[in-house]
């Protein structure tokens, strides 16, 4: 029989029976205890519950593992360190001095807050105008700087943008009028293969550098699930709700925008900073 | 906060290199068992434990020590676990037997807990379906629980490092309770039929 506890009694029974019940508490538990079999049976089924359910069993691991763990988590770091620079100090320390002097400040009611910011912006406005000379169009010429190459997973993930972009465009321009239903199954199969590539994206594209592109990937997961799912032939029901699901979410569109981010990222078109003095 | 754990987070934040290898070497364990509690997987365990490492390393300059380096670090791996299974849950759950066959893929593995279950005593076959519904609670109950049972945190703890209220704590576990009682109502029917 199972037993629902009075729920009055809910909270202290999840108390007791975590063993987090103070002496008072527990006092006033023992007493409806005594005269309720419903809370004491839920109790006992559940003390013995988590007695059976025990430590959990976790793998043990080489003792190797641990020594090395600390050099593979050193690579790791470097590796990640190298695909995406660090932010500049200074922007860091400004952004703490920020945080703590203005924006963690626990009395500062959120106008204030919101003042704050706003000054903020005026003063940015403000240091931009009097730093950059005002024909800033003839003075400083948009140049493509030298940065450096594109890291590996950057181009995976343009490239595999650009064949769900192919994939989707061959689904949705699909003519299922004829007499001749349309066969998907190398629809499917290429559908397959980007989802284990959008797995392995997901992974490695850093999402402080990558936020829109990762958003844009699980929103085609799961475009490309349902493709990948199916029928190899007359599954023109499933075909509909593909083509919703991509006008409904504006998923083309999506993917053009995210390109010309890409493309305008790699070719850094970046004003020239006007020259510091050294002191 | 303990003056040792003061002076370490000030060297952390001082980049020292030193500072991050004593961290690791003091948490590397306790933060690859909670992800593997979460996530029955030690590859995938590994995994996560690095990425919190590497999230330490780079948040250290905005941890303001309101909470333990401990709480902290914990609740960046439950979240990130709890990002990992939602991604799971998308591309392995939805996909279609059929999926796996044409793609010749392994089979998701039982996890560890579920080795040889033939073998299992009768204790042992219960203490496995009490595992599986874990698996069917929500995955802020199973966090929680998995939090209090296995990593044995306090409510308190477990309060801080979610960022909830202890009464919330409580309601989650009493859920999770419950759907232990029913697995175990009905295992007690299958043992009368």
């Amino acid at each position: 029989m199972n037993h629902s506890p009075c729920k009055k009694y809910e909270a202290r029974l999840t108390a007791k029976i975590f063993g987090e019940l103070n002496a008072v508490e527990a006092g006033k538990l023992q007493e409806h205890l005594a005269a309720c079999v419903r809370c004491s049976s839920f109790l006992a089924e559940m003390e013995n519950a988590l007695g059976q359910l025990g430590a959990p069993r976790r793998p043990q691991m080489p003792e190797h593992f641990w020594e090395s763990y600390w050099h593979r988590l050193a690579q790791r770091l470097e590796k990640e360190e190298r695909a995406t620079p660090a932010r500049e100090p200074a922007f860091g320390r400004l952004m703490n001095w920020l945080r703590e002097k203005w924006i963690a400040q626990p009395l500062l009611i959120p106008l204030g807050r919101a003042a704050g910011i706003l000054a903020l912006l005026v003063l940015g406005v403000l240091v931009g105008h009097y730093w950059w000379p005002q024909d800033r169009n003839e003075n400083q010429p948009m140049t493509h700087s030298t940065s450096p190459p594109m890291p590996v997973v950057q181009t995976r993930a343009e490239q595999w943008l650009e064949r769900s972009k192919i994939l989707l465009l061959g689904v949705v321009n699909e003519d299922l009028s004829g007499e001749v239903q349309p066969d998907f199954s190398h629809q499917r199969q290429v559908s397959r293969h980007l989802l284990t590539e959008a797995r392995a994206l997901n992974r490695e594209l850093d999402p402080a550098a990558n936020r829109q592109m990762l958003q844009l990937i699980n929103q085609l997961e799961l475009i490309l699930l349902q493709i990948a799912n199916l029928e190899a032939e007359h599954d023109l029901s499933a075909i509909e709700l593909v083509r919703e699901g991509v006008a409904r979410n504006g998923l083309l569109l999506k993917i053009n925008i995210t390109e010309l981010a890409q493309q305008a990222q790699q070719q850094n078109l970046t004003p020239i900073k006007p020259q510091r003095k050294s002191l | 906060m303990a003056n040792d754990e003061k002076e370490l987070i000030r060297r952390l934040q001082a980049g020292e290199t030193s500072a991050f290898r004593e961290l690791v070497e003091n948490h590397k364990r306790a933060l690859f068992n909670l992800a593997y509690d979460l996530l029955g997987s030690a590859p995938d365990a590994e995994d996560i434990s690095q990425e919190a490492f590497i999230k330490v390393y780079r948040g250290i300059g905005q941890f303001r020590g309101e909470a333990q380096l401990g709480s902290w670090m914990y609740r960046i791996v439950v979240n990130l676990c709890l990002n990992r299974r939602r991604k799971k849950a998308l591309s392995e759950m939805e996909l279609r037997e059929n999926f796996e066959d044409d793609e010749k893929h392994e089979p998701i593995p039982a996890s560890d807990h579920e080795a040889n279950p033939e073998k299992a005593t009768e204790a042992e076959i219960i203490r496995q379906h009490l595992r599986r519904a874990l698996d069917r609670l929500s995955p802020q109950q199973r966090t929680i629980f998995v939090l209090r049972h296995d990593e044995d945190l306090s409510l308190a703890e477990i309060s801080k490092i979610l960022k909830i209220s202890e009464g919330t704590v409580k309601s989650q576990l009493f859920r999770a309770l419950r759907k232990l009682q029913e697995v175990l109502a009905f295992y007690k029917a299958d043992l009368v039929s």
